[in-house]
């Protein structure tokens, strides 16, 4: 079992994608390096797939048994453990049916089989050249994507302590309390599998650039890292504090929004008076009164800037919907919808990404999330809606990324709880170990990178 | 109308001879305060057990004492009773309803036309979209009104341990089955924590949350094998955690590591004995749809798809080829018994109730009740309920002031708190639903309609099974990270949701109060043009609070607020208008702040509101009241309960 050390994966995408960084993200918590001078922009989205996305359906194994792929094994034992949760090795012919990025709605489609999300899921592949693998059917923006070098595939990555082989696994630390969704989550987001305490990795790089405190972003109230989806510890540091939004129009406090209105200012006034007040010795009403003077000053400055942030009006997505919006169920060719939440949240990514660059930040970092994939039963029905999602939803927003002219800029990647098992527990899968991640704009077209590590094999 | 508790202490011989006819709480053998029980005690105590201090509710606290009060709690007559062993009390009480009985009452009440026995032998068997809908308003309804309040508190504690969502469907579709899941919490609140471990893993909606329902044996021929999900969940969430626990919560070691409590092994082996069950009148064994089976029954054992092979379950065997409830009672038996259970859920329910960061101590004297009720019971929930609200550290003021003390309230709690002060109420009259639309004949009434996202939370409907927030999560802020202290509560409480929990305080304080909308139009004609659409229909009530400021303004309750304006000032310097702000502050920090209100704090807020005006008397007397209750319902000395 071979898979890549998680720390060298945050390393490699670091490096690439918030340039020149180097040494000291090494050492997170030497707290006496000096604080970079940046004079570029660069930002990362993470997007989390909550649940443990089967990536054995959305990177396929199509290659034959004769190991000429480093598997070793090929289409026929996938198939033979997948039982009905098989996806075909056909080829969907991503060039014909793709072309100028453009797909036909309903039966236009090229997984289209009889108007079901569960056939489309396993009628086929996009084959990746001569990797022996191949992107679900449901996917064709993603192979699209990979085919016009935007997009690389991580291999197999999950979490280790140590180097971890199939002979050493019995005696080598290995992460505490595998299989558990919350605790996986947390080994990724602190990036450091056996200190499930910490504070995140972005949350700690934050703490090192002294963001709230003078440094990287000139202590702007946007400060660094910036969450769509809720709290999520990847972006809590010790001594810095990341900012959650959600995605879409600005909330204001009703009553408070009007610069002009006496009544508004003396409600604005007394808020502000009363979070100031008997901190004193509570700790826990300390920080509430901090939330709540921070909620203000960003509702503040979001009344102001967001209405000026790019609307992304005029592009369209594969469907020539507009460029964020949702293709109906028909369209898509299934039974059920999709569900919009990422687009929305990709697009205000997009939006703030936008904002910034303009306000002059130098470094962001974005984390934006779907749920739903732990699929341990009705996964045909289910899994296909996400990964459809998931492929319109990279490509809409690479293309809003590239309108701004930021694609060298914004780099995004996967990342999820776990994998899943191989086998299959009639209707579903269960929690696994290593998965397939993906990372979509500027490192991908900086490096022409397209695969790292190798996919996972020893199946049975 | 209600009565201000300051009007009330002038009045209390009077009312002690209303309160001796009708003992509120239920108990039929009145117990007497032994404690003495401050008014501010009093609604300190209900922040922990309640969902929210009343005025009623205050006097019953005084009259029973603590204990009293706890004990009348847990021996009133509840609908999953056995015997009606004597009517509850209170008029028009809702607790002789069980959460599904109004789920089903309101559902047909909203579309009468609607047929809902489509199946004669199941309710609801085609599924409805608005059927979560009927259950959150049911849900509503007990929560605010139940004269059962520990019940109903200690049911939404469970809930937030044993998690069941609308995000899995069918449930959404299905939410009668949430309705009747909540009764499961409800029925066991102060039942065993064995027999609610079986009920939830025998529910209908368990089976289908955690994919339980339908599991089958290993397969050869499909090359399937049973289905984790449950099993996993069960042991990390529900009972024993993941790594083993000393009796007052600290984390075992060895050699300075955390000990597994399970391994992979165990679960795969669970796994097995979760084989077999499905939904009673399902169309086909492990159908998982919205139109198919019925979700109010407990699940059904089917013998074809078991694994009958013998199990080993935390070290333990359980033999082969039992039957599927015996199978199932063995694999719950072995983990009832293992020694996380008592601080595992100890802990949990403390911070549910009283504190985010429990002392080691108060969770090992929780544990150890949990663990021994006094009568040798291990899992009795209701001495474990009582434990934890009669601890020192539950009751003693000086804890008041302990940084590490305390816990956020979560949006649902702060706003049913608030809701049930200003004496919430449904608006009678709105308009349901049949297929071709909004049905103006179907009145509807008595029903807590409220299903707008704008809190940021809403029972029965995390994301995941792991809550709303995290039991051990810790803000990004350098006091908790460095003393390892956690608040669960905040993991919710972004910018947004704060902003947003303030509007929908703002709309209950304005759109839903009934001064301010007869003030231009009456409630019928609001009711009248009002339908299900709107996600919010109830009627807030600050009579109580304008008596309050009126009688300190110009010395009646007439409604004209004559002084409000006048310049002439008191002895101390203060104006009729100041007098009558100091009236409500009184009346606020006793109700909401439980007389925690500093000086500072109350001074701010006076200086602030004086300087309050507009066009009318009337309106400036509801502003200023809005204003205020806003003001404190938001901030941190509220949000944060202590």
């Amino acid at each position: 079992m071979s898979k890549m050390d998680r720390r060298s994966f945050l390393r490699a995408l670091l490096a690439s994608g918030m340039g020149g960084i180097g040494a000291p993200l090494l050492n997170l918590s030497n707290a006496n390096a000096a604080t970079p001078a940046f004079d570029d922009y660069k930002a990362l989205v993470c997007l989390y797939l909550f649940g443990g996305n089967d990536a054995f359906n959305m990177v396929v194994p199509i290659g034959d048994e004769s190991g000429s792929t480093a598997i070793g094994q090929g289409h026929q034992t996938y198939g033979d453990i997948r039982g009905n949760l098989t996806v075909a090795a056909d080829d969907l012919d991503l060039a014909t049916n793709f072309a100028g990025g453009l797909l036909g709605s309903g039966s236009g489609n090229p997984y289209y089989v009889d108007g079901t999300q569960q056939s489309a899921y396993v009628k086929g592949v996009y084959p990746l050249g001569t990797t022996g693998l191949g992107f679900n059917g449901v996917m064709p923006e993603l192979a699209q994507l990979y085919s016009d070098n935007r997009l690389a595939v991580i291999n197999n990555v999950g979490t280790l302590v140590e180097p971890t082989t199939k002979a050493n696994i019995g005696s080598i630390d290995r992460p505490p309390f595998l299989f558990a969704h919350n605790h996986q989550q947390r080994a990724l987001q602190t990036g450091w599998a056996d200190n499930l305490s910490a504070a995140g990795w972005a949350g700690r790089l934050a703490d090192l650039w002294g963001i709230g405190r003078g440094g990287v972003n000139n202590n702007h109230t946007l400060g660094m890292n910036i969450s769509y989806a809720g709290s999520n510890r990847m972006l809590i540091g010790d001594t810095s504090t990341p900012v959650n939004l959600n995605a879409g129009d600005i909330l204001t406090y009703a009553g408070m929004e009007d610069g002009s209105s006496s009544e508004d200012l003396q409600r604005k006034a007394l808020f502000r008076g009363m979070n100031g007040q008997n901190a004193g010795s509570d700790p826990l009403r300390g920080l509430y009164n901090n939330m709540l003077t921070g909620a203000l000053s960003m509702s503040d400055l979001l009344i102001t800037e967001w209405p000026n942030t790019p609307d992304f009006a005029g592009l369209t997505g594969p469907y020539g919907e507009a460029l964020f919006g949702r293709p109906d169920s028909t369209t898509l060719g299934f039974t059920a919808n999709i569900s919009s939440s990422l687009f929305y949240q990709l697009e205000s990514v997009a939006k703030m990404a936008s904002l910034g660059k303009r306000l002059g930040l130098n470094r962001q970092i974005f984390v934006v999330s779907m749920g739903g994939f732990d699929n341990h039963s009705v996964q045909l029905e289910r899994h296909p809606r996400l990964l459809r999602q998931l492929s319109l939803s990279l490509w809409k927003f690479q293309r809003a990324i590239d309108s701004l002219g930021m694609g060298n800029e914004v780099t995004l990647f996967t990342q999820s709880d776990f994998g899943r098992t191989m086998s299959n527990n009639g209707d579903g899968t269960d929690h696994a170990w290593g998965t397939d991640n993906l990372i979509v704009g500027g490192c991908g077209q900086q490096w022409g990178l397209r695969f790292a590590g190798r996919y996972a094999s020893g199946w049975r | 109308m209600k009565l201000s508790p300051l009007l009330l202490l002038a009045l209390l011989p009077a009312l002690n001879g209303c309160f001796g006819e009708a003992p509120p709480g239920g108990s039929q053998n009145q117990t007497i305060a032994t404690d003495s029980v401050s008014e501010a005690a009093a609604v300190r105590f209900l922040s922990q057990s309640s969902f929210g201090a009343t005025e009623e509710a205050v006097d019953e606290v005084i009259d029973y004492g603590i204990e009293g009060w706890i004990d009348a709690q847990i021996a009133m007559t509840s609908p999953y009773s056995d015997t009606v062993t004597g009517a509850i009390a209170t008029p028009n009480a809702i607790t002789t309803k069980s959460h599904l009985e109004r789920t089903i009452e309101i559902a047909q009440m909203v579309q009468q036309d609607h047929d809902w026995y489509d199946d004669p032998d199941i309710f609801n068997s085609d599924g409805h979209w608005l059927m979560e809908y009927y259950q959150l308003a049911a849900w509503w309804e007990h929560s605010l009104k139940g004269d059962d309040q520990l019940r109903q508190r200690v049911a939404y504690a469970l809930s937030q341990i044993f998690v069941v969502s609308t995000a899995e469907m069918p449930l959404d579709d299905r939410a009668e089955s949430l309705a009747n899941y909540y009764d499961i919490l409800a029925e066991h609140a102060f039942g065993n924590f064995r027999d609610l471990m079986g009920a939830v893993s025998r529910s209908a909606t368990m089976g289908i949350y955690l994919s339980h329902q339908g599991n089958e044996k290993e397969n050869p021929a499909t090359q399937t094998r049973p289905d984790e999900n449950f099993a996993r969940e069960l042991m990390q969430l529900f009972t024993i955690g993941l790594y083993e626990l000393n009796v007052d919560g600290t984390p075992r070691l060895s050699s300075g590591n955390l000990i597994p409590t399970y391994s992979q092994e165990d679960i795969v082996e669970l796994a097995k004995v979760m084989t077999g069950w499905d939904l009673q009148l399902n169309s086909y064994y492990g159908r998982n749809s919205a139109n198919s089976g019925d979700y109010t029954l407990p699940m059904e054992f089917t013998d074809a798809y078991h694994e009958y092979s013998a199990k080993t379950v935390l070290g333990e065997t359980i033999p082969a080829n039992l039957s599927g409830s015996d199978d199932l009672d063995a694999a719950l038996d072995i983990i009832f018994a293992h020694a996380n259970v008592a601080p595992f859920i100890s802990r949990q329910l403390i911070q549910r109730l009283v504190t985010s960061n429990p002392s080691s101590a108060y969770i090992g004297r929780v544990a150890a009740v949990f663990n021994d009720n006094g009568s040798g019971v291990k899992g009795d929930l209701g001495a474990v309920v009582k434990a934890i609200l009669m601890d020192d550290e539950a009751r003693s003021a000086s804890y008041i002031s302990q940084p590490s003390f305390g816990k956020p309230r979560e949006p649902v709690l702060a706003f049913s708190a608030m809701l049930r002060l200003l004496d919430i109420s449904p608006l009678d009259g709105w308009s349901g639903y049949d297929e071709n639309g909004v049905q103006p004949n179907f009145d509807v009434t008595g029903v807590y309609w409220f299903n707008d996202t704008e809190l940021g939370q809403m029972p029965l409907r995390s994301r995941s099974v792991f809550n709303f927030y995290s039991p051990d999560f810790i803000p990004s802020d350098s006091y908790f990270t460095s003393n390892g202290l956690v608040a669960p509560e905040l993991e919710i409480q972004t910018p947004p949701n704060l902003i947003s929990f303030s509007n929908a305080i703002d709309d209950a304080l304005h759109d839903h109060e009934s001064n301010e909308i007869q003030s231009w139009t009456t409630l019928d004609a609001l009711a009248g043009n009002a339908n299900l659409w709107w996600g919010e229909l109830y009627l807030t009530d600050l009579s109580d609070e304008l008596t309050i400021f009126e009688l300190a303004l110009d010395g009646d309750s007439n409604g004209d607020y004559l002084a409000i304006n006048d310049a002439a000032v008191d002895g101390n310097g203060d104006t009729a208008k100041a007098r009558a702000i100091d009236a409500l502050l009184d009346h606020l920090d006793l109700m909401l702040l439980a007389g925690q209100m500093e000086s500072g704090y109350r001074s701010e807020l006076r200086t602030a509101l004086i300087n309050f005006n507009d066009g009318s008397n009337n309106d400036e007397a509801r502003l200023i009241i809005t204003v205020a209750i806003r003001a404190i319902v938001t901030s941190s000395a509220f949000m944060i309960q202590k």
